[in-house]
């Protein structure tokens, strides 16, 4: 007996989609007739999404795993939607700012956020695919935004040249794993030919560690950051992010399940155990290191977003264990909430001086006096990308660290934790220029209120967190643990 | 409201919201409302010096669920152990301030806010009685004083705010991986997760993993203390920090590293402590000779006092690995002495630094006749510092020596030259500043001591001549909780009564005091 | 049914030809896969293909080889011109062509892989009924929605 092929259910499953989905058309469309209410245009879509999210069915599952909408990527979706409201907050004093407001922005933005949504409810390998293209072709274009800025052209043609390659790749894997098992639904696949299985594997690993942008796929990511609108750069840090994560940890756990579920013979424990520690060590050590030596404020931010992803695999290693999804999601919720608090600083600082922004430390000197909040804000960020206490990246690292642990992975936790340390001198460099150095050409400041919104949001978070690592007090969310916790039990 | 230990570590929180209202640009009123809620700290915290009934155990104990779902709790309590290190900071905390009131002119706000969340942090990992607690606390000093040292320090001040941040974190991070591996391995004895400390304390840990857990807590406190190889960045920070945050870093943050080993690394890891006190008391006796040597041929005051207490913290981690109760309360009586000598010679050398923006020793001497209520005062502060009996140093340093010698005589030997280093270099830098003849014009009309630096200097002095002639009524209240710490470390309750000998110390200041 | 068919139901298992391959699926259920591990007498089936592939890498590289090592090398300014026929080249071959050609040539794609996609649909249109219906209607509503973008920006105007 076959489910339905369709139903009120399924509907109300794809609502969040369609309303996204059709939001981001008619956004665009908006552009040929009314294109300064872009950003209200965006909120509304986003608001209603946000409604869609909350009467969504929390068990769907259809057409061969195409569609599956349960607690987990109801979570993701809600971090997602978290992303792009700070995206938005964030884009339109920037557009404003280098006059370049227009509703095909967040048009596009939009498509891209469907794209995700997409990404983290679905099993099904041509879905991904799917989902893949419609989060990266948008934000091919947005990278590429400030058309007047070599650095944004390169940007997006760089992101899109290897983006195109890896999109490739994973299409090739897909291609393999289904001609060895005869299916295209992750969690219906069987063990089949080995080799052709292990080789679709390692293809697929690929394209996500891409996205990922993991160490030796990561090499695209500082240019790209520091090249797109500073928005864009916030998006891609904690958005695609959040959305990558979500698949791989989706993907990863059906691989890495007991024994008992028949994909659990799709990847092999032994021989992927050890590549998953050596990416988790070396993603987090290069990110790490990288950023030592930045001197511009946003390329250490994409370094060090690389190394939080590094933070970030710890939790995909089974170890003695089972995959860490929640340790994971929890360290993504602090995380979109510092990062994207840190961006929300370096765009209100990257005014354009002849057509490029001027992001280097030096020229943020005195910051922290000249504008109070804004200084203290920054360095809440910092310290808590830092993972010291009490913010929310202590927690989040904490929940991750103690997680792997229990697992057995102390050997890999000591080296997050070196990694930390390390990671503190160049977050603190910045607070350094901010408080302790002076400059006689000093950096502009936006005071734009989309700004100062962000980072009261961010800040909120951070704090929130840190001081109450578990109990949440939203309506829905009254304990962000067990909300996390809640949304892997979906996972096998 | 709270109790006493919740009250006093959100005040200081308090007292920064109550600053966020005072207007920036009127430095006197942020003083003042520093000065006062530093006063209330100090006040608050007064009637635990005679509530304090000195049972062994804790008091003025206080839990309430933090984060259930991680086993993390707010609990917190003293015992005669953490007592005087939290009155001791109490009482420095106005008298500090109160010294920099005409040092910090610019940003005056700022250090009143950095100067208040340190205190916070301070007094938290002091009375923190859940490991994750201690650990947060302990974290959340390191961000103010890398500010106060930052901001308001010297010429290579980001180099020292930076290598003091760096040192720690590194030591700090790893003890919270120790931290993690010990919770796991008591939840899986008890079934439940934990990080309170008296569940900790009693899980027993099989040995190889003792050895990984204290090497781990035991660099953070190392690096803390500082011991012998891990000490260089106490000298940069010492000097470039703005003199409050070097009497503060003096006073306070150096005892939370000894602190840290007598109430976590040692009673949570005790085959692991035992195994490891040879080669940390030799860490200690390096400290102890190397810091007084080098503190020898110093021409900076600053850094012939930073040296100091290299040296001196290094009869601390002596005392506590002599693992008797003379050791470790006189390594306590140490710590509390140093935190008033030590800090009060940081003041002094801030009021010379003031005066003349130079802490070279050969741009000085003869200073005792511009300035000699000046000089009295560090006469005192001097002889404190080197031990002198019927003032704070000698007891400590008499018990350190005591215990060590019952247990091994050599070491307390090689310590023995320690003390007497320890006056050379003193004195010798106390002859050169202040007698001789006048050779810098600079320093012939120099301004003694105004009022408001006597009122800052007189209780210090007053505190030193207290444990100095009157160290019972402190080892009383602390041998409960040393003799329970010492059983908590020997598994095979080797603990003998101890009391005799630390009476006839006591006994013998006091009838010397009385024959004075 | 058939949309769900469509999305990757089973359509029956690609295997090659080999004959060891398919006696070893038949056993018990295999082990799991490794990303790299030696499939002894599986790599049999291969065997062909590999050859082929190393053949084909070979020859090219051979007549590359040879004729670099035995060719005559003359270079003239007349051999380096991109139409080596005698006839001096009238301009540079690399010249400007209007971008407004590119974007009649991507609008062209655009359509015609929306033809190209109803033609399959229109064959099964009676069996997916209502559902394909409303489905193609979406499809071109979005397309329609594309078009009116375009021409409402003026991408049609040719000046």
């Amino acid at each position: 007996m076959s489910p339905p092929l369709f139903g009120p259910d399924i509907l109300r499953a794809l609502l969040p989609f369609i309303v996204v989905a059709v939001g981001a058309t008619l956004t665009t469309l908006l552009g040929a007739w009314r294109t300064r209410l872009g950003l209200a245009a965006a909120v509304a879509v986003l608001a209603v999404a946000v409604l869609a999210l909350r009467g969504a069915p929390e068990s769907v599952r259809a057409w061969e795993g195409a569609l599956v909408l349960d607690r987990f990527s109801l979570v993701f979706m809600a971090l997602l939607l978290g992303a792009a409201f700070f995206t938005l907050f964030l884009s339109e004093p920037v557009l404003r700012r280098e006059g370049r407001v227009r509703a095909e922005y967040y048009g596009l933005l939009l498509f891209s956020l469907s794209g995700m949504f997409l990404l983290v409810s679905t099993t099904n390998l041509l879905m991904i695919f799917l989902a893949l293209e419609l989060l990266s072709i948008p934000l091919y274009v947005l990278c590429g935004y400030a058309r007047e800025d070599d650095r944004s052209i390169e940007a997006a043609m760089k992101y899109f040249v290897l983006g195109s390659f890896s999109s490739a790749i994973f299409l090739f894997g897909a291609a393999l794993l289904f001609g060895a098992t005869g299916t295209i639904d992750l969690a219906a696949m069987h063990g089949g030919d080995r080799l052709l299985g292990a080789a679709g594997v390692l293809l697929l690993l690929v394209g996500f560690f891409f996205k990922a942008a993991a160490v030796p796929f990561h090499m695209w990511a500082p240019d790209v950051y520091d090249g797109a609108p500073t928005p864009i750069a916030s998006f891609m840090a904690t958005a695609v992010k959040i959305a990558t994560f979500g698949l791989l940890l989706r993907v990863l756990s059906f691989a890495f399940a007991a024994e008992a579920h028949p994909a659990a013979a799709f990847l092999d424990r032994e021989a992927a155990e050890p590549a998953l520690r050596w990416i988790a060590i070396l993603t987090m050590s290069v990110g790490n290191l990288s950023a030592l030596t930045q001197n511009n404020v946003k390329r250490m931010l994409a370094y060090s977003s690389i190394a939080h992803a590094g933070y970030l695999f710890l939790g995909l290693i089974p170890g003695s264990g089972a995959v860490d999804g929640a340790g994971v999601t929890y360290y993504l919720v602090a995380y979109l909430f510092m990062t994207s608090g840190a961006f929300a600083v370096i765009a209100a600082l990257s005014a354009r001086e002849g057509g490029r922004e001027v992001l280097t430390v030096d020229r943020f000197a005195g910051v922290g006096y000249r504008r109070p909040f804004l200084g203290l804000a920054m360095t809440i960020f910092l310290v808590s990308l830092a993972g010291i206490p009490p913010t929310a990246g202590f927690f989040g690292k904490y929940l991750l660290f103690r997680g792997a642990i229990d697992r057995g992975l102390t050997g890999l936790v000591v080296i997050a934790v070196l990694n930390s340390a390390l990671s503190l001198y160049y977050y603190l460099r910045v607070v350094v220029f901010f408080y302790m150095k002076e400059t006689d050409r000093p950096a502009a400041i936006d005071d734009a209120l989309g700004f100062r919104l962000a980072m009261i949001a961010a800040l909120a978070g951070v704090l929130w967190i840190g001081f109450m690592p578990d109990l949440f007090g939203l309506p829905g969310i009254p304990s962000l643990l067990g909300w996390v916790q809640a949304s892997v039990s979906s996972l096998p | 409201m709270g109790g006493i230990l919740t009250t006093l570590i959100f005040l200081p929180l308090a007292g920064m919201l109550l600053l966020a209202f005072v207007p920036g640009s009127n430095a006197r009123a942020v003083r003042l409302v520093t000065l006062l809620v530093t006063v209330v700290l100090f006040l608050v915290s007064v009637p635990l010096a005679w509530e304090f009934e000195g049972t062994g155990g804790m008091e003025f104990e206080e839990r309430a669920p933090w984060v259930p779902a991680f086993g993390i709790s707010y609990h917190v309590g003293i015992d005669g152990i953490s007592l005087f290190l939290l009155l001791l900071t109490t009482f420095l905390a106005p008298l500090v301030y109160l010294s920099a009131w005409n040092a910090i002119t610019s940003r005056v706000k700022e250090f009143a806010l950095f100067y208040l969340l340190l205190h916070t942090g301070m007094i938290g990992a002091f009375v923190a009685l859940d490991l994750f607690l201690f650990y947060v606390f302990w974290e959340l000093m390191l961000v103010p004083m890398a500010f106060l040292i930052g901001v308001w320090g010297g010429e290579r001040r980001i180099y020292a705010a930076v290598k003091f941040v760096l040192y720690t974190v590194v030591g700090s991070l790893l003890m919270l991986a120790a931290l993690l591996v010990l919770a796991r391995h008591a939840a899986e004895a008890s079934g439940s997760l934990s990080f309170d400390w008296a569940d900790l304390v009693g899980t027993p840990v099989p040995r190889t993993l003792q050895m990984l857990l204290f090497g781990a807590f035991a660099l953070a406190f190392a690096i803390k203390v500082p011991l012998f190889p891990f000490h260089t960045w106490l000298p940069d920070a010492h000097v470039e920090a703005p003199t409050a945050g070097s009497a503060i870093l003096a006073g306070i943050l150096l005892k939370m590293g000894t602190y840290g080993f007598l109430r976590y690394a040692m009673p949570l890891f005790p085959e692991a402590a035992q195994a490891a006190a040879p080669l940390l008391a030799f860490l200690a006796l390096v400290g102890i000779v190397y810091g007084a040597l080098v503190a020898m041929v110093q021409d900076d005051v600053k850094k012939l006092v930073a040296y100091s207490s290299v040296s001196h913290l290094g009869f601390v981690v002596l005392g506590l690995f002599a693992f008797n109760t003379s050791g470790i309360q006189g390594a306590i009586y140490v710590m509390l002495a140093h935190g008033l000598s030590t800090s009060a010679l940081f003041l002094l050398v801030g009021v010379m630094y003031e005066r003349r923006h130079t802490r070279l020793i050969s741009e000085y001497g003869g200073l005792a006749r511009p300035m000699p209520l000046f000089a009295a005062f560090f006469l005192v502060t001097t002889l404190a510092s080197i031990g002198l009996p019927a003032l704070c140093g000698f007891v400590g340093e008499f018990l350190v020596l005591f215990g060590t010698f019952r247990v091994h005589p050599g070491r307390a030997a090689i310590a023995a030259t320690g003390v007497v280093l320890g006056a050379v270099y003193m004195l010798w830098m106390f002859r050169r500043v202040f007698f001789g003849p006048i050779t810098a014009d600079a320093n012939r009309n120099l301004r003694d001591l105004s009022l408001r630096e006597i009122v800052v200097l007189v209780p210090l002095l007053v505190g030193m001549v207290v444990l100095g002639v009157r160290p019972m009524p402190l080892l009383d209240r602390m041998e409960k909780a040393v003799e329970r710490h010492i059983e908590m470390m020997r598994g095979d309750a080797r603990a003998e009564a101890e009391t005799p000998e630390i009476r006839f110390v006591a006994e013998a200041v006091d009838s010397m005091e009385e024959a004075r | 049914m058939r949309a769900a068919r469509f999305l990757g139901a089973p359509v029956g298992r690609v295997r090659p030809a080999a004959e060891g391959f398919s006696r070893k699926r038949s056993g018990a259920r295999p082990g799991p896969l490794p990303f790299v591990s030696s499939c002894g007498d599986r790599m049999n089936g291969y065997a062909p293909l590999i050859l082929v592939v190393v053949l084909a890498l070979i020859t090219p590289a051979m007549l590359l080889v040879v004729s670099s090592l035995l060719g005559a090398k003359r270079t003239e300014r007349t051999k380096g011109e991109p139409y080596e026929c005698g006839i001096p080249q009238p301009a540079p071959p690399r010249r400007a062509v209007p971008v407004k050609y590119y974007l009649v040539a991507v609008l062209f794609l655009l359509f015609d892989v929306e033809a190209v996609f109803l033609y399959p649909w229109a064959v099964v249109y009676r069996r997916l009924g209502l559902f394909g219906f409303v489905e193609m209607a979406v499809f071109l509503a979005m397309l329609v929605a594309g078009l009116v973008y375009v021409w409402k920006r003026g991408a049609l105007e040719w000046d």
